[in-house]
């Protein structure tokens, strides 16, 4: 077999290699389209529904709608300016059982943490 | 022989060769086609595989799969589109929604498709039932290929719609202009027209910044327009203006409350008001605005200028007397008091019992020139810049007269707006630094604080006059305990109807309120027009009877929301207090 013809089997094997990789990555492109344009509508969806939710929220939390309810369900008086001690520091902790010992780890983790964590935005110099 | 036989040997041979090569080429061909023909299989079978197999789990239907590939991606754009047209959100200060635009659906029909125009319209007089089915036909009935049914269709009015199963209603997706609050910010906050353009409020005076998304301050990839107004404080202002309206019998009345250092509004009301969800005739009347755009003589809350500018300007001190014991007559005119002490009264006793004939006094002291001047450093003078266009220009005496600086002095002969009348007093006792009036959030850094009205000593003893009109004057009903109100009447009769003169029985009564008023945090005003004197108020329905009690009742109510503490407020702590020794009491009427 002449060099020649070894030279046109390889080019043809190329050939058809790349052929086939390049329709994968057709594929595959396309593919990723699909779901991406599916992401972006599921996104523009649920977004014109937050946005439909938020003014809906809105709507029902008028101060008008919300002081007629309390007044109405509620055994409770408006807020005077006799109730306001200071600021909320000086509020009691109310007298519930404690957070599960778990939770409560995790949380005083988190507080050590960010007690611990060295201040950013120092010269390193 | 032998020669022969070996010729035609070698050209035997010879021909052999040549037909083997032939072969050999054919050969080669047929194999390098059948290669091909391989390929192409192979490809189709891989294709198929590929279709049938790898992409089975995104769907059965290739074709179906890629239109609603391209109708997503067509979407999509149009989402893109929306974005970047869509009318910004108005919120306010704490981000609760004032204004909004959704999309809805708004149904149409295409007449020249419709199959039986009679049942359709009756259909859809049953599905909505503000229309009629005559008017329904007739709209079925235009010579046009497409006319409008209704804007803003419900899922279930869709539902119905379909039900009816007639192919020419179709419908569009619309952005749709939504007002939470509803009547709550009306004056506000305004509305846009069908052309999406805004006609009224903050959606007019600042439409290019809400149309224009570059403008407009971006919130997770929305835009926004945070305002200063506060829905909690600008429900307390309304719902006491309300009860005030009802409680008097009054016709309308209107109310503000500034922060006296920023000029930022937190809350604006002018009752009767409207839904911006369904509007009234654009000329109705719960569509004025008194706040900004109605001018109104206001009487004796313009003492607060007069007082300040004999302060500032002569330096007088609070034992200055001026001699209130006869009226002043000044041509045809007579000035007198409304509640006549007829006595010689220092300038604290002036503020306190709301002379009239003092305060003339204390601004013919001043001098027109200097009275215009502070006047119009005030902003009393011109029409405020405000991001509203519903403002108007004040109705000032043209030509000034000598007789227009006593009578300006009590408030009369000079028509003001409320937002005026409370930006200048903001001006008086915050320090003495002028602010702007302002509906929209600014940064700190960018507040311009330069133009000095009065200075520090007498923006400090007009709060203490303020406070001694409250706790020893007019504004009693106006006091909380545990915080420290100051504030200023003020009773003005309306001209009369046939022109001439003023009609007694037809008060703007108003009251503007300070708190607190040793560090000021925010201006309270509130004035009721034509209120009815009733039993339990004596008949009278003055400044402070009628404003005075509902300007307490809105600071008692909104001091714990904005942060504001219970304060001592004796006599040790009252800034008020030292005034009292130019005080001669004695029993005098509110």
């Amino acid at each position: 077999m002449s060099l020649q013809r070894v030279f046109v089997i390889f080019l043809l094997v190329m050939f058809g290699v790349s052929a086939v990789t390049l329709y994968q990555v057709s594929q595959a492109v396309q593919h990723k389209e699909r779901v991406l344009a599916a992401k972006r509508r599921e996104i523009a969806q649920l977004k014109e529904e937050r946005r439909l939710l938020k003014a809906e929220w809105s709507y029902l939390n008028r101060p008008e709608r919300l002081e007629k309810a309390a007044n109405k369900l509620l055994d409770a008086k408006q807020i005077s300016i006799e109730n306001v001690t200071g600021d909320a520091a000086q509020v009691p902790e109310p007298d519930v059982p404690s957070h599960p010992p778990v939770a409560r780890k995790r949380f005083d983790n988190v507080q050590d943490a960010a007690a611990t964590e060295p201040a950013a935005g120092g010269d390193a110099e | 022989m032998k020669a022969l036989d070996l010729r035609f040997r070698q050209q035997h041979v010879r021909v052999s060769e040549n037909r083997d090569r032939a072969l050999k080429v054919m050969h080669g061909r047929l194999v390098f086609f059948q290669v091909i023909a391989c390929l192409g299989f192979a490809f189709m079978g891989l294709r198929a595989t590929d279709l049938m197999v790898m992409q089975a789990e995104h769907t059965l239907f290739p074709a179906a799969e890629m239109l609603v590939h391209d109708e997503a991606m067509m979407e999509e754009q149009q989402a893109d589109v929306v974005a970047l047209t869509r009318r910004g959100d108005i919120v306010d200060r704490n981000g609760v929604i004032l204004a909004t635009s959704l999309k809805t659906d708004s149904l149409y029909v295409d007449p020249a498709e419709i199959i039986d125009k009679q049942k359709t319209a009756y259909e859809l007089a049953k599905i909505f039932p503000e229309y009629t089915a005559d008017e329904l036909l007739e709209k079925l009935n235009l010579p046009r290929r497409f006319v409008w049914i209704k804007h803003g269709v419900t899922p279930k009015e869709q539902e119905a719609v379909l039900n009816i199963g007639e192919p020419a209603l179709g419908y569009t997706q619309e952005d749709y202009r939504f007002y939470p609050q509803g009547a709550l910010t009306s004056h506000l906050v305004g509305r846009i027209n069908r052309e999406a353009k805004g006609i009224m409020g903050l959606e007019r005076g600042l439409d290019e910044y809400l149309a224009s998304q570059k403008a407009t301050e971006v919130s997770d990839g929305e835009a926004e327009l945070r305002t200063t107004i506060d829905v909690r404080v600008q429900h307390i202002l309304r719902r006491e203006i309300s009860n005030t309206i009802k409680e008097f019998q009054a016709k309308a009345g209107a109310g503000l409350v500034m922060d006296v250092d920023t000029g930022e509004i937190l809350a604006a009301v002018s009752l009767p008001d409207f839904d911006p969800n369904n509007p009234p005739n654009p000329n109705a009347p719960e569509m004025f605005n008194r706040f900004s755009q109605g001018v109104y003589e206001l009487g004796s809350s313009f003492k607060i200028f007069s007082t300040a500018a004999v302060l500032e300007f002569k330096k007088v001190g609070m034992g200055h007397r001026f001699d209130a014991r006869e009226p002043i007559t000044y041509g045809r005119f007579k000035i007198h008091d409304y509640h006549a002490e007829k006595r010689i009264l220092t300038v604290p006793e002036v503020f306190m019992v709301s002379s009239n004939i003092g305060s003339a006094k204390m601004a013919e002291m001043v001098g027109t020139d200097n009275i215009k001047a502070f006047y119009r450093d005030l902003g009393l003078m011109d029409a405020p810049q405000f991001d509203l266009k519903e403002v108007s220009a004040p109705l000032v005496p043209n030509p000034w007269r000598e007789i227009n600086t006593l009578t300006t002095a009590y408030g009369h002969g000079i028509a003001i707006s409320p937002l005026q009348l409370v930006r200048a007093a903001a001006s008086i006792v915050n320090g003495g630094h002028l602010v702007t009036p302002r509906l929209v959030v600014t940064a700190p850094e960018d507040l311009e604080k330069t133009v000095r009205i009065v200075s520090e000593k007498t923006s400090r003893d007009m709060r203490a006059l303020l406070r001694l009109a409250v706790t020893e004057g007019t504004g009693g009903a106006s006091d909380v305990k545990g915080l420290l109100v100051g504030g200023k009447t003020g009773t003005a009769e309306k001209p009369s109807k046939d022109g001439r003169g003023y009609d007694r029985h037809r008060l703007l009564s108003s009251f503007l309120g300070v708190f607190p008023v040793d560090a000021p945090r925010y201006v309270v005003f509130i004035m009721v027009d034509e209120p009815k004197g009733q039993k339990h108020t004596f008949g009278y329905a003055t400044g402070g009877w009628v404003g005075a009690p509902a300007v307490g009742r809105v600071i008692e109510a909104m001091a714990p929301m904005v942060g504001i503490k219970r304060r001592n407020t004796d006599d040790a702590h009252d800034i008020a207090a030292p005034l009292k020794r130019y005080v001669h009491f004695k029993e005098h009427d509110r």
